[in-house]
């Protein structure tokens, strides 16, 4: 009961003329970023950070979280129109939905999509809201150590999860967490890694990161090969409204789609891309027209497309409960957040309920939104991909110049900005992931604290951590998860060379 | 088939990870450590993230002389490596970068976007320049205006 009527709280406060309009001005904004091809809701949300220095958490919150679901919404429509998906997640819509839309069935693929990720988006969100209050009061038996535990578990399955190898997942990671280390130690009081330089006393800016890897890096990267790649757009033709029979096939799928989504998003492992192919092999496997896979089945669309909305749902329950982001864009919203002073964690449900209920509350709201500005307007959306691509990636650079140098007028971030960018390239180039960087730089400082704590807690007794149950299974499942794909293609490997 | 030209490549990658790894065990060293010598001090977790790297790299370079990742650099695929839009959009960052503290954000980032444009193959030199130049007067008084971030003088911006 306390929960429904902290709910109704948030509502309360979510449906005041204002902050509607935030969440309309989140959503416009996120939707369209999200139809432009390479650019997510991370490089967004960061580039928007300094807002927190202007508007009140809730407000700023809104904004975050109506621009996060909107670039998920925007995202399957360029998907699905231009086959470039923007995230490694709608991948799979861009599989059967791009098939769609060559064989003209473009508009009710997006409905499908749209009204799917809407059902699943109000799923997870439901969920969201059952769920959070529950972990809430687990999350208070944690102590340092456990904390510890749990950031080495995310740590690991981010890195695992998000690319195609451990290795270069954990490099990634590592990377972030040197980026983290930079600047003053705030227990020692002792710089390091400043190399004397004035300008990193403070440690690195995240906004500065974000845009490197993600707008910069992805500009330099399409720069090398846009001239071997040109993209088509598809136009969308035929009916807007799904007939019976794409009822009949995407409603199941949608549910499906939002039940394996909501509690793989929820855990503090996270990622967004294992349940959309999960859905994807589902719907797959449970078809009446299985043939029709790989060549545009609806069913195909439906289910991913609502995985990855109750995943994106999902993410909120261990960023707001345990302060634990597991997607890039989680970990920019946990340093908005830090920005506020506001420490994730247990205690945020009872010491900012009204803000966590307001944005929960905004999230129901965004969905709606989102459903309306999508369904009727997606042609008006489509007309963003017509941008001309020098300009559009021109008017890149010149906000990711305007975001950094804005924040501190030092050429010395503008350097940097570039820096990151390039290194950002070569990462694309060579596959290293880019998430596990910015996760790494957020939770890394976290997780030394922590473990700080802990290791002061104990007198310097590492056992402490093998000690106390939760940490140990903790550290056990961070073993196996990052072990097991190792063992697995040693397996594999042995199998094959014993049938050669 | 897995393109072995692209080896090299990749073991140079791995070798500049073993090398951070390396930079970063070698400065955490000289991080001072306070009298009060608590269990953990500031060079512990320095020193884990640098083995860390280490590790990272030699596992790596292990797995490039042995059986070389799929990346777009080793992707026989893929189209090799298209330098010239690069070359000019680096110019574009290297203009901006010496240019925005003298002569201000407005005409040196509109001096970015005629470069990046132009890297991405935007024929009319005119039309780049006036639209960037129309995206950064606009940027500078209203994106910056509303997020309050204070981006400087300049010559253009003194005018007004």
């Amino acid at each position: 009961m306390d929960t429904l009527n902290a709910l109704l709280g948030g509502f309360g406060s979510a449906l005041s003329p204002m902050n509607l309009l935030w969440a309309l001005l989140g959503v416009t904004l996120g939707t369209f970023i999200g139809v432009l091809p390479g650019l997510g809701p991370a490089l967004t949300i960061a580039l928007l950070l300094p807002i927190t220095f202007q508007v009140d958490p809730a407000a700023a919150f809104i904004v975050f979280g109506g621009i996060y679901f909107g670039s998920q919404f925007g995202g399957s429509t360029t998907s699905i129109l231009i086959n470039t998906p923007g995230e490694s997640a709608s991948i799979v819509t861009a599989l059967e939905g791009n098939r769609m839309a060559r064989n003209g069935r473009g508009a009710p693929a997006l409905a499908t999509a749209a009204i799917g990720s809407f059902v699943a988006g109000t799923i997870g969100v439901v969920c969201l809201s059952l769920l959070a209050p529950v972990v809430v009061k687990l999350a208070l038996a944690f102590a340092p150590a456990d904390y510890f535990a749990l950031m080495v578990l995310s740590f690991v399955t981010v890195a695992a999860v998000l690319g195609n190898s451990v290795i270069r997942g954990l490099t990634s990671l590592s990377l972030g967490l040197l980026l983290g280390l930079v600047g003053v130690d705030l227990q020692s009081g002792q710089a390091r890694f400043t190399f004397g330089a004035l300008d990193l006393l403070d440690g690195i800016d995240v906004i500065i990161v974000v845009v490197g890897l993600f707008a910069v890096g992805e500009t330099l990267h399409l720069a090398t090969r846009y001239r071997s790649s040109p993209e088509e757009i598809i136009p969308v033709k035929g009916s807007m409204w799904m007939t019976a029979q794409d009822w009949a096939r995407s409603w199941k799928a949608w549910i499906r789609g939002a039940l394996i989504g909501f509690p793989i998003g929820a855990m503090p492992a996270g990622g967004a891309e294992i349940p959309t192919f999960l859905s994807y092999f589902v719907e797959k496997k449970l078809s009446k027209h299985p043939e029709e896979f790989g060549h545009g089945a609806i069913e195909g669309v439906a289910g991913p497309e609502a995985a990855n909305n109750a995943a994106g749902a999902g993410v909120f329950v261990p960023l707001l409960t345990l302060g634990i982001p597991t997607s890039a864009t989680a970990a920019v919203m946990l340093s908005a957040f830090q920005s506020y002073g506001i420490n994730p964690g247990p205690q945020l449900l009872t010491s900012h309920a009204d803000l966590v209920w307001t944005l929960i509350a905004s999230l129901y709201i965004g969905n709606v939104m989102l459903l309306i500005l999508n369904l009727p307007l997606v042609g008006l959306w489509v007309q963003i991909l017509r941008i001309p691509t020098p300009y559009l990636y021109g008017g890149i650079l010149l906000f990711a110049t305007v975001g950094t140098y804005g924040i501190s007028r030092s050429v010395f971030d503008l350097v940097m900005l570039y820096a990151i960018g390039l290194a950002g390239f070569f990462m694309r180039r060579y596959d290293f992931p880019t998430s596990p960087v910015i996760i790494g730089m957020i939770l890394g400082p976290l997780a030394e604290q922590q473990f700080r704590r802990a290791m002061t807690m104990s007198q310097g007794d590492l056992s402490v951590f093998v000690a106390r149950p939760i940490s140990a299974s903790l550290l056990v499942l961070a073993f196996i998860a990052l072990t097991a794909p190792i063992v697995l293609s040693f397996l594999r490997s042995r199998r094959e060379t014993a049938a050669a | 088939m897995k393109a072995l030209a692209a080896r090299p490549q990749l073991v140079i990658v791995s070798l500049i990870v073993l090398a951070v790894g390396a930079a970063v065990m070698w400065t955490a060293t000289t991080i001072p450590v306070g009298p009060g010598v608590a269990a953990v001090g500031p060079r512990s977790f320095p020193f884990g993230v640098g083995l860390l790297l280490i590790a990272c790299g030699l596992l790596l370079l292990l797995e490039a002389s042995r059986a070389p990742w799929d990346c777009e650099a080793t992707d026989p695929a893929a189209p090799g490596l298209d330098l010239v839009p690069l070359g000019i959009l680096a110019c574009g960052m290297i203009v901006n970068v010496l240019l925005i503290k003298s002569a201000g954000f407005i005409l040196a980032s509109t001096l970015m976007f005629a470069f990046t444009a132009r890297a991405f193959g935007a024929r009319r030199l005119w039309l780049s320049v006036l639209i960037g130049f129309a995206l950064a007067l606009a940027t500078y008084y209203g994106f910056a205006r509303m997020l309050d971030l204070r981006i400087g003088g300049g010559f253009i911006e003194d005018l007004f």
